[in-house]
Order: structure tokens, then C-alpha cells, then sequence
């Protein structure tokens, strides 16, 4: 019970924070370094944003999105210790044609039930996902995953708590795709005693349809993430990032910043508008939340698979969730007191009631209702993970040593 | 049934003689000859390429340690590692307790947790015996006795009573790893700081005397397990390539002959190295440990005697190994018999009870006359810091 009385939120805990290497980060982005070992709490890019939350990215010069070739991605979150505070960023090359099946997945949480977390989940054949060096194993076999899970957040720097309210203003936060292994997002999840309600997605084309929806997803979180990256490198500053406890010897750091900065460039503008997210990387609760994010992906997929010839799910139009534009009286919820919150309620229930998608728990019946959810004897199929029975690679009592 | 997958004598035996290997497991598939779980391995001193002592460069070579257990991807990372034999900050007795609807009760596990000064952490190593690249330093290690089964086999207590049973093996676990293992299964920590004598390198030496405690139990429990079970002319699987004998006996010699430290461990034992629930279970081991230890410590530093931890009697009553077997009705009417005895030696079988043992003879730490203990429920606060510090998104 001391701790309900001791306790403070983790946004008031002093936290020191550390540039990490920008030649770290360069032998990574050349490859040369094929994992990237991060502090969770400490580490953090130039401008503060967490060095743990990087976002997936797409190393175009080794991928081809053509069908039958393999999409290498950095920043995959596999291996690491949450209590420990250790985030283990891995390189891997996935191959889309390998997919059995995509999930929506509703992480409902833990103290508010109401409140639900959404993210996809891409399983694999074995060998559709293979991790790149980077380890130390010698007898036994390779680390292989078979799944991984892609998720839309707020970033924001370590030791900041994420706030509902604040995310109301798209400057406060940014948008970051980070992308885990299955098992690394479940304990991670499991430790903060939230369950996962998975619902496989029905999707037009089968197989094809499932690389599509992997495709348009690290399209879309790439390109959201280099934009939120050129952003923050742009400020900067050798003073600042030299200022930092590393040292001296490391050069001119906002000089390899710039590098790294023009780098990120060399990626292909997408020529669907769609999938381009230039001015709307910021994180909004409402309009660019985890959830609406991912309906937003899984909606974007589908509609290019019609467009691309495939039978139309259930033959019902595909609404497009709109990500553009923030009514200003939403944003200005993040300012507003009490008081305010209840002047602008009935216009927040009437805004719910047209755009129920805005809310994460109505997810799956919105994907339900665009026929996009897979059903077996008129039900939707949906199957509850959890730690103590269950989990997605089996039951508990076959997986810890008790 | 999962399936298996049975490691060759020849592997282990390269694993053996190999100076700094690294073994990914995966927990519910991977066996040792006998079909033990390859992922309780128990760890073993590598007392040739150590140097005993307190020096600034004396350490340990340490394998088997489980340095990565991620516990839903089912896979086990054994590492050595070299530990630093003048390094211990302070040492803990760790109760680990089991919940009941949510209630914390007084059963569950016992371990010893070594905590190290930040300058002379222990070194997880490559397979060339160098640091590895990132993050090769590790804050505490874990000691723990345990039941030594087959994969997915729960430890069963009224089977453990048996000693036939199950093998026993001393694990060694970087702390986070296992507290992230007993976290997922909502297992509290109950941390008992011990008070050892104010001697130079007391609790050093209760690092070198656990360790070698240890090594002695893992080199006869595997030589035994050797003997026993080598299945010689057992067929295990249509696929299972048998193992020519002088593989075997090459391995049960390289166990049996590695120079160790000193003898007397094995007096301690007796010659008696399978679990068993109330002699030589988690907590008994801990403590005896502790007890060993302590013993140690004293001598050195010419320290008059002291107390000892009381564990459990010599030979255990007969009813209690009667009560394995036992049919039905005779079970029942030795369950008063069982109880008065397990009433009257509740610390060798209850959790919540052994730090009593040691605070009756002053090995712990007190603080207004009560022992002092830090709770580490872990879904909140971990001996590492809140959770909620290190998890972001």
C-alpha cells in the first residue's frame, strides 16, 4: 500500500538523459553494425525524443517491394530485458510471400478497460523473418522469430508518461511505427498485465493481400519516420549534442547529425499520396492515435487491393479514415480545463458518433462492418492471449521452466 | 508432446572442454541424455582456467549462466561468464513467494542473489573469451537450486519428496533475467540483506563457497546422472543415434576428474545429490550454503565458531519417503505424522519461514530489532528500478 502513496508518475522522475553516438548510429544506418543496444530510459536522439522508440525503417537499397523478394527493415525491438532497461534494436529481413496471417490486435489496458492499445501483427512461415547478425549464439541454432508486431505511438522522450489530454495537441507529440518481435511486444505487454484480443483480418487477395498490408504498413511507418527524424536533425546543434556527457574525441557530432540527415533522403517518395505522411507525422489522440493508425493502414491496403483488381470484402465500400486535418477545438482540449472539457463534450459525443473509429475499442467492429475481419459460423473470430494461460506461441506451462 | 531434441554426448563434451561457450536452448525441446532439460543446466567453475583467491585479477570462469530468457520465445541463452572472485558488494537471501488469487502466501522458492560493486561487475564472454561487444557487464547474479526435470514436467512436491525423482541442479542466472522469469509468473521477491562477519572479504567468500558448493553438486550430479543414465543400449527415439560408450565415459571422467578448490563439499553431502524436498530442496541448499559459508568466513578470519543455520535433521523419518509410495489410505494416516514433522522443521519447507533460521543466528541484517526486507512485487518496482521507467510506449 506504500507504494499508492509514494508513487509518482514516471514524467516527474529525474532521468539523465544521453545523446547516443551519432557514430554509433552511423555504423548502424551503413550497416556495418547490424544491432543497436540502447538504455530505455536514458539513451535519446538530438531534440530528446527516446533513442528505444525509433521507428521502423526500410533499408531501400537492399529491399525490392516486388512480389517474391525480401524487404530488410532496422530498428526491429528483439532480445531485450524490459526490467533491466535494455532495448535491443535488430536488423531482419522479412519476406511478405511468407505471410499465414495478419492480426489486428486490442491490447485493452490494464487500469482502464475502456481505453484500448492497437497495433498489427504479421505472422510468418519459418523463415519468413531472419535476423541479421548481431549475436552471440554458437551451439544451438540461430534466434528465429516467426512474427513480428508493428505499433503506432507517441514518441516522446524516456521518463515523459503519456498523457491522453496532452496528445490532444499534435505539437506535443510524434508519431513513431516501432516494430517489435511477437514475443518481445507480449512480455513487454504481459508485465504491465495487459491481455491481447487478436482478430485475424480477412483481406482482399489472400496472401497477396497479407504482403500488401505489410508493404503499405512499413511504406507508411518508414515514411513517418524519416519525416519526424529530417525534422528533429534539422535543429541539430554541435553545442548541444557535444554538450552532452560524451566526449570530445567523438568530433564533430552535429556534423555526422547532418549525415545522417541527408541519408535519410534516400528513400523513394511514394507515389500513392495515401502513403505519404510529409506534414502529418505528429501524434494526435484522436485523429492519429495507435488505433486509428493502424485502421488507417489496414484500410489503406485494402483499398489499393481493389483498386489492383481484387474482389471488394463483402462487396462494401471501404470508408477512409481521415488522418489530415485536427478540428482545432480538439486540439485545444490539451489546454483546457475541467470546465472546458465539459463545455466541448457534446461535441466530442457527436464527433464519436460519426467517426466511431476515433475510438480504439470500436476498431473491430469498424473492421468488422467494412468486411474485413475473418468469421467462422456468423461470429468473428477473436482469440484472447494472456500470460497465465495462453499465449500466442502456445500455453505458459509448455514455454517457463515453473 | 513437444518434440524433443537430445543433445549428443559429443556435443556436451565439446561444450565441456571448450573455454567460453555459448549455448542457445530451446526450453521445451532440448535435452541432455536422460532427457533432462538442457535449459536447467547447472553451472560449473572452470577451477583450471580460474584463480581462487582475492587478488584484483583472481576470478572465476563460470558457464551454464543464463544471461537472456526471453520466457514466451522459449529460448535460453547459457553463457560464461567471468566473475571477478574480489567483487561482492553485499548478498541477499531471496524468498520468492507464490500467489494464490492474488494473495501472497509463504511457499514458494529460495535463491541466493550476489549483488557486485559497480567497478568489478562480472563479464558475460564471447566464444573467443573476450567481452562481448555491447553491454558485457551484468549488475548481480543469481544462485538457485532446483528440481532438474524435463522440459514442460512441473516440479511436482509430493513426487520431490522422492528422492529418485529428479536430479538436483544448482542454477546460475543473471538477476534481471530470472526476476523477469518470476515476474511473468507473478512471483514476489522477498530480499533478506545479510549481515555477515566485518571481516575483509566476507562476502567474497561466501561467493567463492556458494560457487564451489555448486560446481561440486553439478560435476557429481552430472557424473552420477552419467552413470545412471546413460541408457547404454537404451534406444530413446527411432532417430537416436546411440553414443559410443568411451563418448560417455570421456564425459563422466572429464566431470569427475576437474581439480576442485577443496573437499569437504563433498562431506557436506554425503555423497547425497539428488533433490529431495525437505534435505536438500531450494531452500535447504540456500541455506546451507549460507551455512558452509559463514563457517568459512569465521575460520579464515580466526572468528570463534559460529551458531549453525539449523537445516534439517539428519535422515528424514521414514514415513516421510513411505509417503511417496504410500497407497491411499496408508497416506492418510501418515499425513497427522507428516505434519507434526513438518510443523517442527517449517523452514526447511517453507519460504516465508527460512529467514527466521537465519535471523536466529544473526546472519541478517535487522533494523528496529526486525530483519530488514525489501519487497519487490514486481509488476510495480523491480530490484532494478520501476518498471514503468523502463518500459516505454
Amino acid at each position: 500500500m506504500d507504494w499508492f502513496k509514494r508513487r509518482k508518475s514516471a514524467a516527474t522522475e529525474p532521468v539523465e538523459h544521453q545523446v547516443v553516438d551519432a557514430a554509433d548510429v552511423a555504423d548502424y544506418a551503413e550497416m556495418s553494425a547490424t544491432t543497436f543496444r540502447t538504455r530505455t530510459a536514458r539513451d535519446v536522439l538530438p531534440g530528446g525524443l527516446s533513442a528505444a522508440m525509433a521507428p521502423v525503417f526500410v533499408v531501400w537499397n537492399h529491399s525490392s517491394f516486388a512480389p517474391g523478394e525480401s524487404i530488410t527493415i532496422r530498428n526491429l525491438n528483439h532480445g531485450g530485458n524490459p526490467l533491466s532497461g535494455v532495448t535491443v534494436l535488430r536488423t531482419a529481413v522479412l519476406r511478405p510471400d511468407s505471410l499465414q496471417r495478419v492480426e489486428y490486435i486490442k491490447v485493452p489496458l490494464a487500469r482502464v478497460r475502456a481505453a484500448s492499445h492497437g497495433q498489427l501483427r504479421f505472422i510468418f512461415e519459418p523463415g519468413g523473418v531472419e535476423l541479421v547478425g548481431g549475436d552471440p549464439s554458437a551451439a544451438g541454432e540461430p534466434d528465429a522469430i516467426t512474427d513480428i508486431v508493428l505499433s503506432w505511438e507517441a514518441w516522446r522522450p524516456p521518463g515523459t508518461g503519456y498523457s491522453i489530454k496532452d496528445g490532444m495537441d499534435p505539437a506535443v507529440y510524434q508519431l513513431s511505427m516501432r516494430a517489435y518481435s511477437g514475443v518481445q511486444r507480449f512480455i513487454e505487454d504481459a508485465l504491465q498485465q495487459r491481455n491481447w484480443e487478436a482478430y485475424p483480418l480477412s483481406l482482399p487477395g489472400g496472401r497477396a493481400g497479407m504482403a500488401e498490408m505489410l508493404k503499405v504498413s512499413l511504406a507508411l511507418g518508414d515514411g513517418a519516420g524519416r519525416c519526424v527524424m529530417s525534422e528533429i536533425l534539422k535543429d541539430a546543434d554541435d553545442a548541444w549534442v557535444v554538450g552532452g556527457p560524451r566526449g570530445e574525441h567523438h568530433g564533430d557530432a552535429a556534423e555526422s547529425w547532418r549525415e545522417l540527415q541527408d541519408r535519410l533522403k534516400d528513400a523513394p517518395t511514394p507515389r500513392d499520396p495515401r502513403l505519404d505522411l510529409a506534414g502529418r507525422s505528429s501524434y494526435q489522440t484522436v485523429i492519429r492515435s495507435c488505433a486509428s493508425m493502424a485502421l488507417y493502414q489496414i484500410k489503406v491496403a485494402a483499398a489499393r487491393l481493389v483498386e489492383q483488381g481484387h474482389a471488394r470484402p463483402g462487396g462494401r465500400p471501404i470508408v477512409m479514415p481521415g488522418i489530415t486535418d485536427i478540428p482545432e477545438w480538439i486540439a485545444e482540449l490539451s489546454q483546457t480545463n475541467v470546465a472546458g472539457l465539459f463545455l466541448r463534450g457534446p461535441r466530442m459525443i457527436a464527433f464519436v458518433r460519426k467517426y466511431p473509429g476515433a475510438i480504439p475499442n470500436n476498431i473491430p467492429k469498424e473492421l468488422d462492418d467494412a468486411g474485413l475481419l475473418v468469421r467462422e459460423n456468423g461470429d468473428v473470430v477473436k482469440t484472447e492471449f494472456t500470460i497465465g494461460k495462453l499465449t500466442p506461441w502456445g500455453p505458459m506451462d509448455h514455454l517457463l521452466i515453473r | 508432446m513437444t518434440e524433443r531434441r537430445e543433445f549428443s554426448a559429443a556435443d556436451i563434451l565439446d561444450w565441456n572442454r571448450a573455454a567460453s561457450p555459448v549455448i542457445r536452448v530451446r526450453v521445451a525441446r532440448d535435452i541432455v541424455p536422460g532427457g533432462l532439460a538442457l535449459a536447467m543446466a547447472p553451472m560449473f567453475v572452470k577451477w583450471g582456467a580460474s584463480s581462487t583467491g582475492f587478488g584484483a585479477d583472481d576470478h572465476y570462469i563460470v558457464q551454464n549462466v543464463n544471461i537472456v530468457n526471453n520466457p514466451v520465445g522459449n529460448v535460453v541463452l547459457l553463457a560464461t561468464m567471468k566473475v571477478f572472485a574480489a567483487s561482492v558488494e553485499s548478498v541477499q537471501f531471496v524468498a520468492v513467494t507464490t500467489k494464490v488469487r492474488r494473495r501472497d502466501t509463504p511457499f514458494g522458492h529460495a535463491m541466493l542473489r550476489f549483488i557486485f560493486k559497480e567497478d568489478r561487475r562480472p563479464i558475460i564472454l564471447d566464444q573467443e573469451g573476450r567481452p562481448l561487444a555491447n553491454d558485457s557487464e551484468v549488475s548481480d547474479l543469481v544462485v538457485s537450486w532446483e528440481a532438474w526435470r524435463p522440459p514442460d514436467a512441473s516440479f511436482d512436491p509430493v513426487r520431490g519428496l522422492d528422492p529418485t525423482t529428479y536430479a538436483l541442479t544448482p542454477r546460475c542466472l543473471v538477476g534481471a533475467v530470472r526476476c523477469l522469469n518470476d515476474t511473468l509468473l507473478n512471483r514476489p521477491w522477498h530480499c533478506y540483506n545479510l549481515k555477515l562477519p566485518d571481516v575483509e572479504h566476507a562476502p567474497d567468500e561466501m561467493l567463492y563457497s556458494c560457487f564451489a558448493l555448486a560446481d561440486a553438486v553439478a560435476r557429481q550430479t552430472v557424473s552420477h546422472m552419467i552413470d545412471q543414465k546413460i541408457g547404454r543400449g537404451v534406444k530413446l527415439f527411432d532417430d537416436y543415434t546411440e553414443a559410443s560408450e568411451s563418448d560417455w565415459d570421456a564425459i563422466g571422467d572429464y566431470q569427475r576428474d576437474s581439480k576442485l578448490p577443496e573437499d569437504p563439499i563433498r562431506d557436506v553431502l554425503e555423497g547425497k545429490i539428488s533433490y529431495q524436498l525437505l534435505e536438500r530442496s531450494c531452500i535447504t541448499m540456500a541455506l546451507l550454503s549460507l551455512d558452509w559459508g559463514n563457517h568459512r568466513i569465521h575460520r579464515r578470519a580466526g572468528l570463534p565458531e559460529p551458531r549453525r543455520i539449523a537445516i534439517t535433521p539428519e535422515g528424514l523419518p521414514s514415513f516421510i519417503s513411505e509417503l511417496v509410495s504410500g497407497e491411499r489410505t496408508p497416506l492418510l494416516l501418515r499425513i497427522p505424522a507428516v505434519m507434526h514433522w513438518v510443523m517442527q522443521d517449517q523452514a526447511t519447507l517453507v519460504v516465508g519461514k527460512a529467514p527466521k533460521a537465519l535471523a536466529e543466528i544473526g546472519l541478517l541484517e535487522r533494523r528496529l530489532g526486525r530483519p530488514v526486507r525489501t519487497v519487490y512485487d514486481n509488476r510495480r518496482k523491480t530490484p532494478y528500478g520501476r518498471l514503468m521507467r523502463h518500459i516505454i510506449y
